[in-house]
């Protein structure tokens, strides 16, 4: 009878001195962000119309998604490990107002994060659309990706880079508008202790 | 003479020997007894034990349960079943088992439950605890949570009335949380319905009255 509680007490003593194995983790498995249309130069060469032997070029550009602002300071700060930001995919729709009317001049694209210091390829495309599109839509390269060191270490930018291929004959956009959607899967994990303390 | 007075009522009250201890002398026949005891005061029957009380009432506080009113069934002295109305941040419900296996002024409990809060205040409190810029509040939609939890405790008082109970212990508890979507700057953030889970300390103390 006088073990008994004893054992219930030293139970009950080792559950609620134990911060440190408490734990919170809070799971988002899509969060999308769509900015307004932004445009990108294509280069023409001054030509409107691709000579015999077809057009190529390249071409890059900045989307800035604003996910700084848009983050809470506890899911960026602390431990990659326990603070996992995804990329899932980037979306680009050509808007009504494109110089480009779908994507048929797309060749290849590139999608880069920065944050100026260092960089990581996130997706490619590779050609494949169904001739007309207008939605042009990329996965991750590496499913297992992570920006948060991207965004600890700076301002994270994602950087496009991509090359044009136009038959002969066929009219050269001067450049594309876009709405842009980048979707990300976000998991925060931190323990008690962190919480209490406030270091992570 | 006063004291041989109070020995002499002293030995008038105490039990026969004879009675009391019938197998004295092993050697006389066995039909003996009964001739002997017959004559004797007949033995008091033995007292019936009053059954122990099957349904009480409890009022509890604790977290993550909150306030919780419960009706509690006992089919066993030591086993008890209970379910409750909850309410801390929203309307809830809370059902128990319990196991209290010493029926004595100081028991100890073991105890296991599950909990499930319907959507209410709850959202709101998390914008403010989160500590998100107002405009990223429709970011968060309803939510609702639930828990299981394991405890052990100490019970004070009679299983036939009124107990207190004061419980600790371990729960997972998970947080659904409807999502939603808003405008930030030039940008549009539209979030999926996402889930809190919390492997966290769990404490109880209730009253019971059984009736």
């Amino acid at each position: 009878m006088k073990r008994t509680p004893r054992v219930a007490l030293v139970s009950l003593a080792a559950s609620l001195s134990g911060c440190g194995a408490f734990y919170a983790e809070a799971e988002q498995p899509q969060a999308c962000i769509t900015v307004p249309p932004q445009t990108f130069t294509l280069p023409t060469g001054g030509l409107v119309v691709a000579p015999a032997g077809g057009f190529q070029g390249t071409f890059s550009g900045q989307v800035d998604l604003g996910i700084n602002d848009a983050l809470p300071d506890f899911l960026v700060n602390g431990s990659p490990d326990n603070h996992i930001l995804r990329f899932l995919s980037m979306e680009a729709s050509i808007t009504s107002s494109s110089s480009a009317a779908n994507f048929n001049w797309l060749e290849e694209l590139s999608l880069t994060v920065t944050n100026g210091v260092t960089s990581d390829q996130l997706a490619y495309y590779g050609g494949g659309m169904t001739s007309g599109s207008r939605v042009l839509k990329i996965g991750p390269l590496n499913a297992a990706n992570n920006l948060v060191t991207f965004l600890q270490n700076g301002n994270m930018v994602l950087h496009l880079e991509g090359s044009v291929a136009i038959p002969g004959g066929a009219q050269i956009p001067s450049s594309w508008t876009a709405s842009v959607q980048g979707c990300f899967y976000a998991k925060v994990k931190k323990t008690f202790q962190e919480m209490v303390d406030g270091t992570k | 003479m006063r004291l041989v007075t109070l020995l002499l009522m002293a030995s008038l009250a105490a039990p026969l020997p004879a009675v009391a201890a019938p197998q004295a002398n092993p050697t006389a026949p066995a039909q003996a007894a009964p001739a002997r005891a017959a004559p004797g005061p007949a033995p008091e029957p033995a007292p019936i034990e009053e059954p122990y009380p099957q349904f009480g009432l409890r009022l509890a506080v604790g977290a993550p349960d909150g306030a919780v009113l419960s009706f509690v069934y006992s089919p066993l002295y030591w086993f008890l079943l209970d379910a409750g109305f909850a309410y801390t941040l929203a309307p809830g419900f809370v059902l128990g088992v319990e196991f209290r296996p010493i029926d004595f002024f100081i028991s100890p409990i073991i105890r296991g439950e599950y909990g499930y809060y319907f959507a209410g205040n709850t959202a709101d409190q998390i914008k403010k605890w989160v500590g998100l810029p107002e405009a990223s509040w429709p970011l968060i939609g309803d939510a609702s949570y639930n828990w299981f939890s394991g405890l052990v405790g100490i019970a004070l008082g009679s299983r036939r009335g009124f107990t207190a109970t004061l419980e600790g212990g371990i729960g997972y508890l998970s947080l659904n949380v409807k999502g939603g979507s808003t405008t930030s700057g030039n940008a549009t953030i539209t979030v999926e319905p996402y889930k809190v889970a919390a492997f966290t300390p769990v404490a109880r103390l209730s009253v019971l009255y059984f009736f």
